[in-house]
C-alpha cells in the first residue's frame, strides 16, 4: 500500500523511480549461450572424489571438452616431476578414466621452482638459456606428455629478455609432441601491443602460434587490491588481441573458478564454499560488485579486516552472456581455472543455457 | 493569427482546387502528454575515454522493457481552408515516469547498467497532412505526421571495481497518426484530447501518446 501510494505520488509529480533489477546481458534475444570450446584446469596431478564425480556429471560434460591437469614441474636437471613409476601409473589411470568419460586430457607443465608453487622467472630464464637443460627438458616433457592427449606450458614471471629462448624452447618441443598430440601455451593477458604487462613481451605470440595448437590467455587475478578476480571487458580485450596475433591458431580466454581474499595477511586464493563459510561464520552480507561478482567484508578473530571476492553461477553466466557471438568470436574457447573451487551449481547452470 | 502562403502547388498535387483557393490560417497548441513506449530500443553508449576505463563507445545494448513518459509539448499547424491542414512543426520533451527496473546489460563485453527511470524523450514532428471537421461546439481532426524522436538514458559501465558514468542515446524517424477531439470555447480557443498512436517509432506500432492541449486559432 505504501509503495503504491509512493508510486502514484511520483507518477503524478512526473518522476520515474527505480523498481527492482533486471538483466538483459548480451546481444540478441536468444536465451542460450554461445557454445564455446570448454576446458578446465585442475591444479595438481590427482582429482579427488568430488572432482571426479563432477566431471562425470551431465552438466560438466555438456560444458567441458578438455581437462588440463596442471601437474608437471621441470627440475634442476631438466627432468619433469612427478617421475616415480607409482605416481606416473596413478596419473595414467586418471587420464584414462577421464578419456573414457569423453574428455581430452592435457598435462600442464608449470615452470615453478621445486616448491611447485613459486614461479621464479629468473630461474626459468637461466634454465632456458642453458642448451643442455633445454635438450633434457624437451625430451622429459615429451615423455611426460605421452601419458595424455597433449601438453600445456605454464611459464610465468619470465623476463621479456627470454622472448627468443621461450620461442626456441617451444619450437624444439613442438615436433616431439605434434601432430600426434597437441601443444598449448598459457599466455599473459596483454591488452596492448607491445604488452602492457611487465613480462608480457616474453611471449612472441605470432611465432608461438606457428608451433602450437592452442593459446590460452590467462585473464585471471585482475585486481591487485580488493576487487573482482576478473573483468569481462578486460578479458575480451586480451582475447581479441591474442586471437589477432595468433592467426589461425585456437585461442581460449580464462575464467576463474576460485576467489581471492584480500587482507593485511596478503592475498589468498579461496573456494566458493570457503567464501560462503566466511559469510556464515562471520555474519557477513554477500553483495554484488559492478561486474556482478559476489563479495563480502568481514573481520577475522585476530581483528584483521578481509575483503573476499569470488564468482558464482550468476556472475559467471553474466560474463559468458556478455561474450556473445557478436562481441567475441565463437571460435574463442573458455578455459575455467581452479577446478574444485567453483560454485557447485555452476556446471548445471551453464549446461542449462547451452544449446 | 493569419498567414497567407503560396501553397497552391501543394494543393494542386492534392487535386483540391477549393483548397488551393482558400485563405491559409494557422493554429498553435500546447499542453501535457503521456507517452507509452512498450519496447525500448537499442541504446548506443557514448562514453569518454581516460583513466583505467574501457571505452566501448558506439556499442549498443537493448534493454527491451516498456517505459512511460510525462511531458510538455507544442504544435503549429497551417490550415488550408476549412478542412485540410498541415501539421508543420511540433516538439515535445518528456521525462520517464513510474517504476522501471535498474537494468544490467553488456556493452562490448563489459557489464553495464542502465537507469531507465531517468530517461528523457525528445520528439520533433516535421510535417504532415490532416483533415478536420466542426460539429457545433466540437472540432474533430486527424492527421499523419513524420518526425524524429530521441531517447536519452543514463547508465554506468563497470571496469573491475570501478564504475564510470555513461550516457546512451537512441534516435528514430517517427510516423504518427494524430486523432483529436476538441471542445470549442470560442471561435479561437478550444481544449483538445489528442490520441497519438505511433505507427512507427523504433518499430511498427510501438506505443503512442495521449495529450491534453489548449489550441488557439481559427
Amino acid at each position: 500500500m505504501k509503495h503504491a501510494l509512493l508510486g502514484i505520488t511520483l507518477l503524478v509529480a512526473g518522476c520515474g523511480f527505480e523498481n527492482g533489477t533486471v538483466q538483459s546481458i548480451g546481444q540478441g534475444d536468444s536465451p542460450t549461450l554461445v557454445a564455446r570450446h570448454g576446458a578446465v584446469v585442475a591444479d595438481g596431478c590427482t582429482l579427488d572424489g568430488w572432482q571426479r564425480d563432477v566431471l562425470s556429471s551431465p552438466g560438466a560434460k555438456k560444458v567441458l571438452r578438455e581437462v588440463i591437469l596442471l601437474c608437471g614441474t621441470p627440475r634442476e636437471d631438466g627432468h619433469v616431476g612427478p617421475e616415480d613409476a607409482g605416481a606416473r601409473d596413478r596419473l595414467a589411470a586418471i587420464v584414462k578414466g577421464l578419456q573414457t568419460d569423453g574428455y581430452q586430457v592435457r598435462l600442464g607443465v608449470s615452470f615453478t621452482d621445486e616448491t611447485g608453487v613459486t614461479y621464479d622467472g629468473a630461474l626459468t630464464a637461466k634454465r632456458l638459456a642453458d642448451p643442455q637443460w633445454v635438450a633434457t627438458a624437451v625430451d622429459a616433457i615429451a615423455a611426460f606428455g605421452a601419458l595424455a592427449d597433449g601438453v600445456e606450458l605454464d611459464l610465468q614471471q619470465v623476463p621479456a629478455s627470454s622472448r627468443t629462448a621461450i620461442t626456441g624452447f617451444v619450437s624444439l618441443l613442438a615436433p616431439k609432441i605434434r601432430p600426434v598430440r597437441t601443444l598449448g601455451v598459457f599466455l599473459p593477458p596483454s591488452v596492448s601491443d607491445p604488452s602492457d604487462l611487465p613480462n608480457g613481451e616474453a611471449f612472441d605470440v605470432p611465432a608461438l602460434s606457428a608451433v602450437t595448437d592452442r593459446l590460452r590467455v590467462m585473464t585471471l587475478d585482475y585486481s591487485d587490491q580488493a576487487g573482482p578476480t576478473m573483468d569481462p571487458g578486460w578479458a575480451i580485450d586480451a582475447a581479441r588481441l591474442a586471437a589477432k596475433r595468433a592467426g589461425a591458431v585456437s585461442v581460449d580466454v580464462a575464467y576463474p573458478l576460485y576467489g581471492t581474499d584480500f587482507s593485511a595477511h596478503g592475498k589468498r586464493s579461496i573456494s566458493f564454499t570457503e567464501a560462503m563459510g566466511f559469510a556464515y561464520v562471520y555474519h557477513a552480507t554477500i553483495q554484488r560488485g559492478p561486474t556482478l561478482a559476489p563479495h563480502l567484508d568481514w573481520t577475522d578473530t585476530l581483528g584483521v579486516q578481509h575483503a573476499t571476492w569470488f564468482d558464482d553461477g550468476t556472475s559467471t553466466l553474466a560474463a559468458l552472456r556478455a561474450w556473445d557471438a557478436a562481441t567475441l568470436d565463437p571460435k574463442i574457447g573458455v578455459v575455467f581455472y581452479g577446478f574444485g573451487a567453483e560454485d557447485p551449481a555452476l556446471w548445471n547452470t551453464l549446461a542449462g543455457v547451452l544449446p | 493569427m493569419r498567414w497567407t502562403l503560396g501553397l497552391f502547388a501543394f494543393a494542386a498535387v492534392l487535386g483540391t482546387e477549393p483548397l488551393a483557393r482558400a485563405q491559409v490560417q494557422g493554429t498553435l497548441s500546447g499542453g501535457v502528454s503521456g507517452t507509452w513506449l512498450p519496447s525500448t530500443p537499442s541504446m548506443t553508449f557514448d562514453q569518454g575515454t581516460g583513466g583505467p576505463y574501457r571505452s566501448p563507445s558506439g556499442s549498443t545494448a537493448r534493454p527491451g522493457f516498456p517505459l512511460g513518459f510525462l511531458g510538455v509539448g507544442g504544435q503549429f499547424n497551417l490550415l488550408l481552408g476549412q478542412r485540410w491542414f498541415l501539421p508543420l512543426l511540433g516538439a515535445s520533451y518528456s521525462t520517464a515516469v513510474g517504476p522501471s527496473p535498474r537494468t544490467i546489460v553488456s556493452v562490448d563485453g563489459s557489464i553495464a547498467e542502465l537507469r531507465p527511470w531517468a530517461s528523457k524523450l525528445f520528439d520533433i514532428s516535421a510535417i504532415g497532412l490532416g483533415y478536420r471537421a466542426k460539429v457545433r461546439r466540437w472540432l474533430f481532426a486527424a492527421d499523419v505526421s513524420v518526425g524524429l524522436a530521441f531517447l536519452y538514458m543514463p547508465g554506468t559501465i563497470a571496469t573491475g571495481l570501478e564504475v564510470q558514468d555513461a550516457s546512451t542515446m537512441a534516435v528514430t524517424p517517427t510516423l504518427r497518426l494524430n486523432v483529436q477531439g476538441c471542445r470549442r470555447f470560442d471561435p479561437e480557443n478550444r481544449l483538445c484530447l489528442v490520441l497519438q498512436p505511433s505507427v512507427y517509432e523504433w518499430g511498427w506500432l510501438n506505443g503512442g501518446s495521449v495529450s491534453l492541449r489548449w489550441e488557439y486559432g481559427q
